[in-house]
């Protein structure tokens, strides 16, 4: 087994992470976070409530900029040239809150990413039909030209899932995605998730307080005291 | 544009954003309300400038060369007040350009050169140069104008005493009035297609006067204030008549104001009219036949409780009779002799008899064909003249000359045939009209000749042929143009430095984006020949009486394009205010934006978009409701007016109608304005937007 993840590439590796909040007085929230994480893993981090863990995960995402440490993504070192193309080409994020726009139906939610990218989003282009399908694959077919005011919570989940996929990313990076749902759907969204991981041998990182999530993952962590222990 | 998608987005009224909506929409409508009012200003302002600049140059040219002092010290002005063939007299501009030979001097007949005379220029031939054929030669010379016109002009000073014959044909009070006026004489230029727009139109009071004053003498014309009035005989009225109905076909005639009494044949016979029928002392006086039937009731009133009484009637014309019915009585009959009234009917459409001309005394035993409506019954035959007026006329096709100033028929500029009988056209500026002058006027010019022994005042009889709209020129009130003979003759009689005549070369052609170019290409030309010391070239922004006003109209423009700059600026701050708050609104959007990939400077466009959207809108909003205020101005003028009490723009200055035409300077002036100001507008919130952290924004939410 873990022969089997070494032969495969790092898609992220975080170095010597630190992340101190002036408030004013100086609160180091993360002293040298270490992590590489490969191709196809699933990774559960979790943590006691103001460990860190979602500005860790915001680090890695390139959200947040780091006190000092580096952060490699697909063997490319993040800078503030290049992270706005990583963000839109390599990750994709699914929040607690979902985040989606309001004004925007679900499919319009899925496309923005290939919009930002200035990928064609006609009709008949390619980024429209993969929208489509990845909102039928979450089992939103019906819902497509639903304003995201309109729909329940696991139903907006689950419009975050299809978004953070339309630019087909290499890592999926989760933030307490099923913090705010009911234990059935948080199974849904957990299921959802983990599949399309296996099936498309994409990364998943997620910040979870489930363990049913956390044992569902590959490899676990904990953030005690601003490092990360297994 | 994923940018513009958002921003469009973003701008849609929405109940959740309701204060963003709110000033959103009130910053649209304030922009569209300065784009309206600023384009509807300016392409007002650029129409009049257009009008007024457009008279200018009708009543000049483009460019204009005049000769310098160089010229008249020069041998070649000179030299004509020694030679015999000249009659000792210098020559004006005109005659030097029709003159056959540009040295008239005979050595061997005149007498010897003075020794202080000016040197001769003269070529490489040895010949002396024709320093106003080369003007011309090198005015002809310049490329790309179709339409250039190049002609001597003259100006001088004269006295012009006009007699105002008014009502002496036995209708109203007659009376006699003389309006005096010192002016400058310009020489007219039938060919300058400019004229014909300031040219007015001929109306009804002109051609009545004009056919009155047919029937005046000329012959007690030029005394001081001549009381008679004489009348040609009868065999010299006849000719002028038939000479004045050559050219004009009278097409209506006017009923008086007060009421028409209708000969009996002319009335339908055998058909039922609602009447007044008038009694005294229940005889019947009068019959009032009212074309509207609705009148009658009032006609009625009006006559109850005196002598004469009025009764509802109705009458019915016979042959040999007529029946009167009134309500309730049997019908009596009288007889056509009856004074019969037509009231208020509209003008009647009338055809002369040619014949008439032949056999009359006096013009209102002229005879018509007319036709005409009485209570929508129609009726014709054949009437004198009488006290009728002419309502309308026109010109015969045969295009026989007539003795009033009229656009030409072969479309080059107008015509202003001189009338044997009334004397040289004159053509007057607007406030002569409105000092009541009417076309057909008669009087003199005068002017002081000297002669050997004394200095002789001289009359030339004018008439008034038409009246032109000087613009807002300085000295526009004053200037009288006259035909080019008549205005050498008093020229003549000037010395050539007084500063009150001037003569020169008129350059003319149509588009004056080309005066710049023409200018300096003659100027060269000029140069080239080495006569340039002898003229002065001048555009119509130079000349003297003109250079004030184009210069104030210029900076006009710019303080008024200024306060619109201002204006703008003002009506575009609401966008920073508004998209501040719609940056706050969106702050999370714009962390999830940020989280999907848009960079700050996708974020900073979406929001200065927003503004620029906004005041494209505003501006296209603007300028729709300017095009459609525009195109009914002078009707939105007319009300206002009405309700004000008083003209809203004094057609003295303005004229009688404004222009509504679209200025497409103004256009491209508000539109790049304001999409650049408000683009600016939307930058402070944009870069606002831009510099927000997306983690601490997805953090707090």
């Amino acid at each position: 087994m873990v022969d089997n993840f070494i032969a495969k590439p790092v898609m992220l590796r975080a170095r010597n992470i630190q992340k101190s909040f002036y408030t004013p007085s100086c609160l180091q929230i993360l002293s040298g976070v270490d992590l590489a994480v490969h191709q196809g893993e699933s990774v559960a981090i979790m943590g006691r409530s103001g460990e860190g863990k979602s500005t860790l995960l915001q680090i890695l995402g390139t959200l947040e900029i780091p006190c000092s440490g580096e952060l490699e993504i697909d063997g490319e070192a993040v800078s503030s040239f290049n992270k706005s193309r990583i963000r839109n080409r390599k990750l994709g994020f699914v929040f607690q809150s979902f985040h989606l726009l309001e004004d925007y139906t679900a499919l319009e939610n899925v496309l923005m990413p290939a919009k930002i990218a200035r990928i064609s989003c006609a009709p008949n282009s390619t980024a429209y039909q993969r929208a489509c399908h990845l909102l039928e694959h979450v089992g939103l077919e019906g819902r497509l030209h639903f304003s995201t005011k309109l729909l329940s919570g696991g139903e907006k989940q689950r419009v975050a899932i299809a978004r953070a996929l339309c630019n087909d990313p290499d890592i999926i990076l989760a933030d307490e995605p099923s913090g705010n749902l009911d234990r059935q759907t948080s199974r849904h969204i957990h299921s959802l998730l983990l599949n399309f991981v296996k099936e498309h041998n994409k990364t998943l990182i997620v910040v979870t307080h489930d363990q049913e999530l956390a044992e569902l993952c590959s490899q676990r962590y904990r953030l005690c005291e601003g490092r990360l222990v297994q | 544009m994923f940018e513009l998608s958002v921003a469009c987005k973003y701008l849609i009224p929405r109940w959740r954003q309701l204060s963003v909506s709110i000033i959103s929409l009130v910053s649209t409508l304030v922009i569209a309300l300065v784009v309206w009012l600023i384009v509807v200003f300016f392409s007002v302002k650029d129409g009049l400038e257009n009008n007024w600049v457009e008279k200018i140059v009708a009543l000049t040219a483009p460019v204009r060369v005049t000769p310098t002092e160089n010229y008249y010290r020069s041998y070649y002005y000179l030299i004509d007040s020694i030679s015999s063939s000249s009659d000792y007299t210098p020559k004006s501009i005109g005659e030097k350009l029709s003159a056959l030979n540009s040295d008239p001097y005979d050595a061997e007949n005149d007498e010897e050169l003075p020794t202080l005379w000016p040197e001769a220029d003269r070529n490489e031939h040895g010949e002396l140069k024709d320093i106003a054929k080369d003007v011309v030669k090198a005015a002809s010379a310049i490329s790309g104008l179709k339409d250039l016109k190049i002609s001597d002009y003259e100006t001088t000073v004269a006295n012009l005493k006009l007699r105002l014959l008014r009502n002496h044909n036995g209708q109203g009070n007659p009376s006699q009035q003389f309006l005096e006026h010192a002016a400058y004489i310009g020489s007219f230029d039938e060919e300058i297609p400019a004229m014909a727009k300031a040219l007015y139109p001929i109306t009804s009071a002109d051609f009545n006067n004009l056919l009155q004053m047919q029937t005046v003498s000329e012959d007690n014309l030029k005394e001081d204030s001549p009381s008679a009035i004489n009348y040609p005989d009868r065999a010299h009225l006849q000719d002028r008549l038939k000479a004045f109905f050559s050219g004009i076909d009278i097409t209506t005639l006017l009923l008086p104001s007060q009421g028409w009494r209708i000969p009996y044949p002319l009335l339908p016979k055998n058909v039922p009219f609602q009447c007044c029928a008038l009694f005294k002392d229940e005889h019947l006086t009068r019959i009032l036949l009212p074309e509207n039937v609705s009148d009658l009731a009032n006609l009625v009133q009006n006559y109850q409780g005196g002598k004469i009484v009025g009764t509802l009637a109705e009458v019915t014309f016979h042959d040999d009779h007529l029946v009167l019915k009134k309500e309730g009585e049997m019908a009596q009959s009288f007889s056509p002799a009856t004074p019969l009234t037509l009231l208020g009917a509209s003008p009647l459409s009338s055809s002369l008899i040619e014949s008439s001309l032949s056999e009359m005394s006096r013009l209102g035993n002229l005879h018509f064909e007319i036709e005409g409506l009485i209570q929508r019954v129609p009726f014709k035959g054949e009437i004198a003249l009488g006290n009728l007026e002419i309502g309308t006329a026109k010109i015969r096709e045969t295009h026989t000359p007539v003795p009033f100033a009229h656009k030409a028929f072969n479309g080059t500029g107008i015509d202003m045939p001189k009338n044997s009988y009334l004397g040289d056209p004159i053509l007057l500026p607007r406030n002569f009209k409105e000092s009541g002058a009417l076309i057909g006027d008669q009087g003199y010019l005068s002017y002081y000749s000297p002669t050997p022994s004394t200095v002789q005042e001289q009359r030339i009889p004018v008439y008034v042929a038409g009246f032109y709209d000087p613009g807002i020129m300085s000295i526009g009130g004053k200037y009288i143009l006259a035909n080019k003979e008549l205005t050498a003759l008093i020229r003549a009689s000037y010395n050539q430095d007084d500063a009150l005549i001037g003569n020169g070369i008129n350059i003319r052609f149509a588009n004056l984006n080309e005066v710049p170019r023409v200018k300096s290409e003659l100027q060269a030309a000029l140069d080239q020949m080495g006569i340039s010391s002898y003229w002065h070239v001048e555009t119509y922004r130079e000349y003297e009486f003109t250079k004030d006003l184009i210069q104030q109209l210029h900076s006009e423009k710019n303080l008024f394009s200024l306060i619109s700059l201002i204006i703008i600026v003002v009506a575009c701050s609401n966008i920073i205010s508004m998209l501040i708050i719609l940056v706050n609104d969106k702050k999370l959007e714009i962390g999830i934006l940020r989280s999907m990939g848009a960079t700050s400077g996708s974020i900073a466009a979406i929001f200065g978009l927003c503004g620029m959207v906004m005041g494209t809108l505003g501006s296209a909003i603007g300028i729709i409701a300017a095009i459609l205020t525009l195109h009914n101005i002078n009707q939105l003028v007319g009300f206002i007016s009405r309700v004000q009490g008083y003209d809203l723009f004094n057609p003295v200055f303005y004229g009688n109608t404004l222009p509504g035409e679209l200025s497409i300077e103004a256009l491209t002036f508000v539109m790049l304005t304001t999409a650049c100001i408000s683009l600016l507008a939307g930058i402070v919130p944009a870069v606002k937007a831009s510099l927000l952290r997306p983690s601490s924004i997805l953090r707090s939410e």
